[in-house]
């Protein structure tokens, strides 16, 4: 087995380079619909500053989320905890991306849905801790926010991305 | 480009020509002497699974500046795209009035 493991590593190699190069012009419809319905979305009158800052994140990053994946991946459990202590900052998060005309909304998540699969396909084993680790984190702070609050408040990974996009896009402004 | 290599009793001390410095300890130096020798010996041994394994490092190699190529054609595909979805809204797609 010795023997082969140089073989067996350059072979996975070659396999792991082809995946993700097909994988990357695979994605390429679901990015020209990203940038259509985002730019309409970013066009209309509906969606709130915040929001509109969103949307345009998500358009700028539709080709690489690498630091702010990271970013939350090590800084969830950080930022639950502040979430535990300050959780109306991020209700107001929360409210300050919704969007009330249901075309608008529709429009809003299908671009989200859209970012989340592109940036799936551009960091798969990435995207995926940050999947795992995110739904772990994520229930064992529901579960503490239920022990100290007594109210159930269910903070998506999701949340936090947009709160570390918006302190990271605060940082690039200043 | 013109170095300078010292091996004392701390390590090895590479000093490159542009003010570059690079140190490594004993054991590292010897931990890399030592996987470069049973490289060296693996390939005497295995002339056929060396060259098939170069192979397939050269593909991943080609792939990768094949992608770069590519990823810089998608980006600018992609743009375009943005620009072009930019352009064709004229109005608000929102606004009810005026859509009427």
């Amino acid at each position: 087995m010795n023997t082969y493991w140089p073989v067996i590593l350059s072979g996975t190699l070659v396999v792991y380079a082809i995946a993700i190069r097909r994988l990357q012009i695979a994605v390429q419809p679901l990015r020209i619909e990203l940038a259509e319905k985002g730019e309409r979305l970013l066009s209309s009158n509906d969606l709130s500053k915040d929001a509109k800052d969103h949307v345009r994140f998500l358009l700028d990053s539709a080709f690489g989320l690498r630091r702010v994946l990271l970013a939350c991946l090590f800084l969830m459990p950080i930022f639950a905890i502040f979430y535990l202590i300050y959780h109306k900052n991020f209700l107001d998060i929360d409210r300050s991306l919704q969007i009330k005309d249901p075309e608008s909304k529709i429009c809003f998540d299908r671009v989200s849905a859209l970012h989340e699969r592109i940036t799936l396909a551009n960091h798969p084993f990435l995207f995926t801790c940050f999947r795992t680790v995110g739904s772990i984190v994520m229930l064992i702070f529901t579960l503490l926010f239920i022990l100290f609050w007594g109210s159930f408040q269910w903070i998506s990974r999701g949340d936090i991305m947009v709160f570390i996009e918006k302190k990271l896009h605060h940082r690039r402004l200043a | 480009m013109p170095y300078l290599a010292i091996e004392s009793s701390d390590g090895l001390h590479i000093k490159g020509g542009a003010g570059t410095e690079f140190s490594a300890s004993q054991e590292t130096v010897a931990s890399f002497e030592r996987m470069w020798n049973s490289t060296l010996e693996w390939a005497h041994s295995n002339p056929s699974l060396f060259v098939v394994s170069l192979v397939f490092l050269l593909i991943v190699l080609s792939i990768i500046v094949k992608g770069w190529t590519d990823s810089t054609k998608l980006k600018h595909e992609y743009e375009d795209a943005r620009k072009n979805a930019r352009t064709q809204i004229p109005l608000p797609f929102n606004d009810k009035d005026d859509r009427a």
